[in-house]
C-alpha cells in the first residue's frame, strides 16, 4: 500500500519551487530598497516564473513514469523526529499535487506581472510584491506538504498573507476589521484542522499521508462511519469551511474584497480559498470511511453554491458579486467532494482558478477604466466599483469586455468553454451518487444555482459594458483601455479559460478522453478501495439528459437578464429603494448582522462586565481615583487599605481556596 | 571529619547556586568600591560575568547529578532544564537592564542584587525535594520580587502594585506554609519521597488531612503561577512593576513555579492524581478564559501583556495535569518560547512607550504607524505577536500545538477545544496591535516621538526574534531537550 519510490526518481530539486518565492521575499522584501519600481516588479515575477517552470518539469517528468509510480515522497530533511512523531520536511509529488502546483504557480505569476501595470505608483510597492511572493511560498508548502503539519503551517501562512494584502491599504479602520475579520473567522476553521489533527495522531499514530491513509483503512475500513473518523471527517470539514469561505464561515470573504483587485484575483479567487477544497481531495480516505461526514460535505457545499448565488443577484459592488460568485463556485468543488467525486472537485477548482482570476483581473481593469473619467471630471465621491454607474464600456475598453465575457461564458456553463466541462462532470456525478441511494437535494441546489449564476454574470456584463455611461457627466474621454501589461495576463487567461476545460471531456464522447480524470483517479482510488465504493457514473443517456437541463438552465438565466437589462433597459435601484425580497438579497440575509448580535456583542458584553467588575471597580475605581487624591505614598497605601481594595482581593482569594478544597472533597 | 560530611552533602552539585550568592556579595562590593555615578554600570557588567560563570558552571556540571544535602534537593535533567533557563532570562533581563533604571531614575545597584536573590530562591525551586525547601525558595524569590515591583517609588501604580503583590502574598505563604504543615502531620516528614510512600501504602483510605494539606500547597503555587482564581494581585504588581521587571516576572518565577508545581505533585501527590485532574481543569479553563476576556479591552500593551501571560498561565496547566511524559516535556518546551517571545515583546514595548514617567502609559496608540517609521521594529512585534497567537511558522505554534496535542493524547479532548478556541479569541487584541502598526494615520505622523531604542534592546529583541523562527521552523532540538529532562520524573 505504502509507496516510497523517494530513492528511485530525482526530484530533489523541487525544493527550487519554494526556494525561488522565497529568494524573491528575502531580496525584495530586505535587500532591493533602492531598486527602482520596474525591477521589484519584474524581479518578483521572475521568480514566480521561475517557480513554474519547475512545476511544469515535475510534471513532465511525473507523466514519464508509470501510472502505479506516480507517489514520489522527496525528503529534504529530517524535521521532527521525537518520540513516536516521525516526520521530515517532505515533499508528496503526485497527480494531484502536480496539478495544484502547475495552477498556483501559473496563475501567480500571470497576476503578478498584472500587478506592475495595477501597483504602478503605490508608495509600499515594494512591500506588495514581497507578500506577494510570500504568499506563493505557504501556497506550495500547503499543496506540497507530506504530512499534515507541514500543510498546516502553509495553510496558516497564506492566512497570514491574505491577512496583510488585505489590509494592504490599511488608511482606515474599516479595511483594517476586514482583515482581522478574515483573519479571526479563519481561526474557526484552523481550529477543526487541529483538532483533526490531534484526533489522527491519537487514533492512527502518526500524521504522515503515507502513513495515516492505509492506518485509517485498516482501523475503519471494516466499519464504516466510525465515530473518531466521523469527527476527523467533521473537524476537516471545518477546516475547509473556514478556508474555503463555505457557509455558514463565508462572511470573511466579500469583506477580503477590501484588498487590491489582483490581490482577489489571486488569493481569494484562485488559489488560497481552494486550499479547503485541496485539502478535503487530499484526505479523501476519511471521507469515503465516513459517509455521514461525506453527505454533510455535500449537504454544505450544495447549499453554499445556492445561497451565494442568490445574494450575488442583488450586489451592486463589481467585486462584491464576483466575491459572492467565488463563495458559490466554491460550493460546487466542496459539493464534488461530498459525492465522493474528488477529481471532478480539482477539475472545476482549475477551470475556476482561469475564469475567476480572469473575471477579477477583469473587473481591476474596469476599475482602472473608470477612474479614469473619474480623474478627467475631478470626480472623488463617485464609487468606481458600483455597477450602477458604469454602462456602455464596451466602446471604450473592447480587450477587456471580450475577455470578461468570455470568462461569463465559463462560469455560466456554456458549452465549449472551460467552465462547461467541470460543472457538468460534478452535475453529473452528484445527480448519479443520488439515484445511487443517496440524495438528489445537492444536485437539485447544484442546478438552481448554475441558471442564477448565469443571470447574476449577463446581468454584471450588461450593467458595465452595455447600455448607456452612466458615470460621472462629462467623463467620457478619460475612459481608456488599461496599459498592456494589465490586458496581456487578461488574454492568456481568455485562452486557458477556453481551452483549459478540455483536458476533461465528458464521458458521452468517449470515457478515455478524459485525461485528466484518468491522470488523478490512482490517487483516489485506495480511498475508493478502502471504503468498497465505486464512484457513481450515470448512463450515457442520462449524461446527455443531464448536459441538456444544464445547458436549458444557464440559458433560461440568460435570457431573464437580457429580458431584464436589455430589452427593458432597467438599471439598479438605489440602495434606498430595495424593497421586499430583493432587500433581504441586498442586506445577504442579514448574517453579518445575525452574526454581530448574537456573537460579537455578547463577546464585547462579557467582557465589558469582566471589565466593569474587575478593572474599572476594583482598579480605576480603588487605584486610579483614590491615588489621585493623596499625596504621600504612604497615604495612597492606608487609603487603599481603608478602601478595602486588599482585603477585597484576599475575601476572592478565600473564595478561591474554599472552592479548591470542595471540590477536592466531593 | 570535616570533609566527610562536606562530601556527604555534595556541595559540588549545587556550584551555580553557590556562584548566584558569591556573585550577589562580590556585586554589592563593587558597589561600594566604585564612585557614585559609575557604580551601577560595574555592577552590572559584574552581574553578567558572573551569570556567564553560573551558565558555565551549570553546563560543565551537567554530568554531576544525584541528591545533595542529605535529599533536601536534587540535581538532575530536570534541574538542568531550569538553571539554563531560568540563568538565561536573568541575564538577558540584566543586560538590557542598566539604560532602562537609568531612564526610570531608580539607578541603583540594588536592582541587580535583588533579581539575583530572586533567580537563587528560583533555582533552589527548581530542585527541591523538600516542601521546606520549595518554600525557602518561593519565599527568597517573592521577597526580592516585591522590592523589585516597588522600584518605582515616585510612581502610585509601583507602589501599589508592590504592597498588594505583598500582603496578598504573606497570605499565600501562610496557606501555603498551613498546607506544609498540615502533610507533615500526616506524613511525619516534608520530603517528597517520603510523603509519596507513605501515601502510596495508604492505598484508598487517604485522610482527608492530606487532601487539605495537598490542596493548600496547590493554592501556593497557583498563587506563584498567577492562576485564575488566585491571580489577583498579578495585573496591578505586572503594570506597576519597572517593565524590565514585569517582563522577568512574566517568565523566570512563572517557570519557577511550574517547575516546582510539577515536581511535587507528580512526585509527592501522583497517587491522587485523578482527583487534582478535576481542579486543575477547572482552573485551566478560568485562567484561558479569564485572561482572555480581560486582555480583550485593554488599551495599554503592558496590561494587555501582563493578562495574556494570565493566559498563557492557563495552557500550561493543560499541559501540567496531563500527568504525563508527553505533557510535562509539552510544558518545559513551552515555558522556553513563551520567554523567547514574551520577552521580546515587553522589550519592544519599552523601546515604544513614549513616557516613562506617566503612570500607565504603553497606549496602543503609540504604535499607530510603526510600520512605516520603524519598519524592521514593527516585523519583529509582528513576529512575536503572532507567535504569542500560536500562528506557524513561529515558536509559539508548536509550543500551542504540543500541549494540545498532549491534552488530547491523554484524553482530555474537551481541554483541548476549549484551549484551542481561546487561543482564537485571543488573536483578537494581538492583531489589534499589529493593525494600530500598519495604520496608515497621519495624524500619527505629525506627533511622532523618538523612540527609545538601545543597542542592548535591538541586540536581545533580534535574538528572541532569530530563536523564535528558528525554533518554529525546526522545533526538534529543544523538544528533544525538553522529553529528556523530564525522563527521570516519570
Amino acid at each position: 500500500m505504502e509507496h516510497d519510490v523517494g530513492h528511485s526518481v530525482e526530484m530533489g530539486y523541487s525544493i527550487w519551487l519554494v526556494l525561488f518565492p522565497l529568494i524573491g521575499l528575502i531580496v525584495n522584501g530586505l535587500l532591493a530598497r533602492r531598486w527602482p519600481e520596474k525591477l521589484v516588479g519584474w524581479f518578483g515575477s521572475l521568480m514566480i516564473v521561475g517557480s513554474f517552470a519547475i512545476a511544469v518539469a515535475l510534471f513532465l517528468q511525473l507523466s514519464g513514469l508509470d501510472p502505479h509510480d506516480r507517489v514520489v515522497h522527496v525528503s529534504f530533511f529530517n524535521w521532527l523526529h521525537v518520540g513516536s512523531l516521525q516526520l521530515d520536511f517532505a515533499f508528496l509529488i503526485d497527480p494531484l499535487s502536480s496539478v495544484m502546483m502547475l495552477v498556483v504557480t501559473g496563475i501567480s505569476a500571470i497576476i503578478h506581472i498584472y500587478s506592475i501595470g495595477y501597483m504602478h505608483g503605490d508608495p509600499r510597492f515594494r512591500a506588495f510584491f514581497s507578500y506577494l511572493n510570500l504568499f506563493v511560498f505557504f501556497m506550495l508548502l500547503l499543496v506540497l506538504g507530506n504530512n499534515y503539519p507541514i500543510m498546516f503551517i502553509g495553510w496558516e501562512g497564506v492566512g497570514l498573507a491574505s491577512y496583510l494584502l488585505i489590509g494592504f491599504w490599511w488608511e482606515d479602520m474599516a479595511k483594517a476589521t476586514a482583515g482581522m475579520k478574515a483573519f479571526i473567522v479563519n481561526r474557526i476553521g484552523d481550529f477543526g484542522m487541529l483538532i483533526a489533527m490531534f484526533l489522527m495522531f491519537k487514533y492512527l499514530g502518526s500524521l504522515n499521508f503515507a502513513d495515516v491513509f492505509p492506518r485509517a483503512a485498516g482501523v475503519w475500513g471494516h466499519s464504516p462511519d466510525a465515530g473518531p473518523v466521523i469527527a476527523i471527517g467533521l473537524m476537516l470539514l471545518l477546516g475547509a469551511v473556514g478556508k474555503s469561505a463555505q457557509f455558514p464561515l463565508y462572511v470573511w470573504l466579500p469583506d477580503a474584497m477590501a484588498g487590491p483587485t489582483p490581490v482577489s484575483a489571486l488569493i481569494h479567487a484562485a488559489t488560497m480559498v481552494t486550499a479547503g477544497v485541496y485539502m478535503i481531495a487530499r484526505s479523501a480516505m476519511f471521507f469515503t470511511l465516513a459517509p455521514t461526514a461525506m453527505l454533510i460535505v455535500a449537504l454544505v457545499g450544495g447549499f453554499t453554491a445556492l445561497y451565494a448565488a442568490t445574494i450575488g443577484i442583488k450586489q451592486f459592488d463589481i467585486k462584491k458579486v464576483l466575491a459572492y460568485s467565488t463563495v458559490s463556485q466554491l460550493g460546487y468543488m466542496v459539493m464534488a467532494c461530498g459525492v465522493a467525486a474528488f477529481g471532478s472537485g480539482i477539475f472545476h477548482l482549475m477551470t475556476h482558478a482561469f475564469f475567476k482570476a480572469l473575471l477579477f483581473l477583469g473587473s481591476g481593469a474596469v476599475i482602472h477604466t473608470m477612474h479614469g473619467a473619474m480623474h478627467h471630471v475631478n470626480d472623488h465621491t463617485t464609487d468606481p466599483q458600483d455597477i450602477r454607474n458604469m454602462g456602455g464600456l464596451r466602446k471604450y475598453a473592447p480587450v477587456t469586455f471580450w475577455t470578461f465575457l468570455i470568462a461569463t461564458l465559463a462560469i455560466s456553463g456554456i458549452p465549449g468553454f472551460s467552465g462547461f466541462f467541470s460543472k457538468d462532470e460534478i452535475l453529473a456525478f452528484s445527480f448519479a451518487h443520488g439515484m445511487q441511494g443517496g440524495t438528489l437535494i445537492p444536485w437539485i441546489f447544484g442546478l438552481v444555482a448554475a441558471a442564477i449564476t448565469a443571470f447574476y454574470m449577463f446581468r454584471l456584463v450588461y450593467l458595465t459594458f452595455y447600455g448607456e455611461y452612466k458615470g460621472p457627466e462629462g467623463g467620457e474621454p478619460g475612459l481608456k483601455e488599461s496599459p498592456p501589461v494589465m490586458t496581456v495576463p487578461l488574454i492568456v487567461l481568455a485562452v486557458l479559460s477556453v481551452v483549459g476545460g478540455y483536458v476533461g471531456l465528458p464521458a458521452v464522447l468517449g470515457e478515455r478522453l478524459n485525461v485528466f480524470k484518468q491522470w488523478l483517479d490512482p490517487v483516489f482510488h485506495p480511498a475508493y478501495e478502502a471504503a468498497r465504493i465505486h464512484p457513481a457514473h450515470p448512463t450515457i443517456s442520462q449524461e446527455w439528459a443531464l448536459i441538456g437541463l444544464s445547458v436549458i438552465a444557464a440559458l433560461i438565466g440568460i435570457v431573464i437578464a437580457w429580458n431584464l437589462y436589455i430589452r427593458r433597459g432597467k438599471v439598479g435601484l438605489p440602495d434606498s429603494a430595495q424593497r421586499g425580497f430583493g432587500r433581504v438579497l441586498w442586506a445577504k440575509y442579514y448574517v453579518d448582522e445575525f452574526y454581530h448580535a448574537v456573537f460579537v456583542r455578547p463577546l464585547i458584553g462579557l467582557c465589558r462586565i469582566a471589565w466593569r467588575f474587575f478593572d474599572e471597580k476594583i482598579v480605576d475605581g480603588g487605584l486610579v481615583h483614590g491615588s489621585a487624591k493623596t499625596v504621600r505614598w504612604g497615604g495612597g497605601v492606608l487609603r487603599q487599605l481603608q478602601n478595602g481594595i486588599v482585603g477585597s482581593y484576599a475575601v476572592m482569594l478565600v473564595i478561591g481556596v474554599i472552592l479548591v478544597l470542595l471540590i477536592v472533597y466531593f | 571529619m570535616f570533609d566527610s560530611l562536606i562530601a556527604d552533602m555534595h556541595v559540588s552539585r549545587l556550584i551555580p547556586e553557590i556562584f548566584v550568592i558569591g556573585l550577589a556579595l562580590v556585586a554589592i562590593l563593587v558597589d561600594v568600591v566604585l564612585p557614585r555615578g559609575r557604580s551601577t554600570r560595574g555592577v552590572q557588567i559584574t552581574v553578567l560575568i558572573g551569570l556567564f560563570a553560573v551558565i558555565a558552571a551549570t553546563v560543565l556540571g551537567k554530568e554531576n547529578t544525584g541528591e545533595a544535602f542529605g535529599g533536601m534537593v536534587v540535581v538532575d535533567g530536570f534541574t538542568f532544564f531550569f538553571r539554563l533557563l531560568l540563568a538565561i532570562i536573568t541575564f538577558l533581563v540584566v543586560l538590557v537592564s542598566e539604560h532602562y533604571i537609568e531612564r526610570l531614575n531608580i539607578r541603583i545597584a540594588e536592582y541587580y542584587l535583588l533579581l539575583l536573590f530572586s533567580l537563587f530562591g528560583m533555582l533552589l525551586m527548581a530542585m527541591a525535594q523538600d516542601l521546606l525547601i520549595v518554600f525557602l525558595g518561593i519565599e527568597t524569590m517573592s521577597v526580592s520580587l516585591y522590592a523589585l515591583v516597588g522600584l518605582s517609588r515616585q510612581k502610585h501604580t509601583s507602589n501599589e502594585g508592590a504592597i498588594k503583590y505583598f500582603l496578598l502574598g504573606a497570605f499565600t505563604t501562610a496557606i501555603f506554609v498551613y498546607g506544609i504543615a498540615l502533610m507533615f502531620g500526616v506524613v511525619g516528614s516534608t520530603n517528597i519521597n517520603d510523603i509519596v510512600t507513605f501515601l502510596s501504602g495508604l492505598g484508598d483510605s487517604m485522610p482527608l488531612l492530606a487532601w487539605a494539606g495537598a490542596g493548600l500547597i496547590l493554592i501556593g503555587f497557583g498563587f506563584k503561577a498567577a492562576l485564575v482564581p488566585f491571580h489577583w494581585w498579578s495585573p496591578d504588581a505586572y503594570e506597576g512593576a519597572p517593565t524590565t521587571i514585569t517582563a522577568f516576572m512574566s517568565t523566570a518565577p512563572k517557570a519557577a513555579a511550574f517547575a516546582a508545581f510539577l515536581r511535587v505533585f507528580y512526585i509527592a501527590f501522583g497517587e491522587m492524581w485523578g482527583e487534582w485532574t478535576v481542579v486543575l481543569w477547572w482552573i485551566a479553563v478560568l485562567t484561558m478564559t479569564f485572561g482572555n476576556l480581560l486582555a480583550l479591552r485593554q488599551d495599554s500593551v503592558k496590561r494587555m501583556l501582563a493578562f495574556s501571560s494570565i493566559t498563557h498561565a492557563g495552557y500550561l496547566v493543560i499541559a501540567l495535569l496531563t500527568f504525563d511524559r508527553i505533557g510535562a516535556a509539552a510544558m518545559l518546551f513551552y515555558l522556553v518560547v513563551y520567554a523567547l517571545m514574551n520577552l521580546g515583546a515587553f522589550l519592544i514595548a519599552i523601546a515604544v512607550n513614549r513616557d516613562e514617567s506617566e503612570e500607565k502609559g504603553y497606549w496602543f496608540d503609540d504604535y499607530k504607524g510603526l510600520v512605516f517609521r520603524k519598519p524592521a521594529l514593527a516585523l519583529a512585534m509582528l513576529v512575536f505577536m503572532l507567535a504569542l497567537a500560536g500562528i506557524p511558522p513561529t515558536a509559539g505554534f508548536f509550543g500551542k500545538y504540543y500541549i494540545f496535542a498532549s491534552a488530547v493524547n491523554a484524553g482530555f479532548v474537551g481541554l483541548a477545544v476549549i484551549g484551542v478556541l481561546n487561543s482564537a479569541v485571543s488573536v483578537y487584541y494581538y492583531l489589534r496591535l499589529v493593525v494600530y502598526m500598519f495604520l496608515r494615520d497621519r495624524e500619527a505622523r505629525e506627533r511622532e516621538g523618538p523612540l527609545w531604542i538601545t543597542d542592548e534592546i535591538t541586540n536581545v529583541v533580534f535574538l528572541c526574534l532569530v530563536l523564535v523562527l528558528l525554533v518554529g521552523l525546526f522545533p526538534d532540538a529543544l523538544l528533544t531537550f525538553a522529553t529528556n529532562s523530564v525522563k527521570m520524573l516519570l
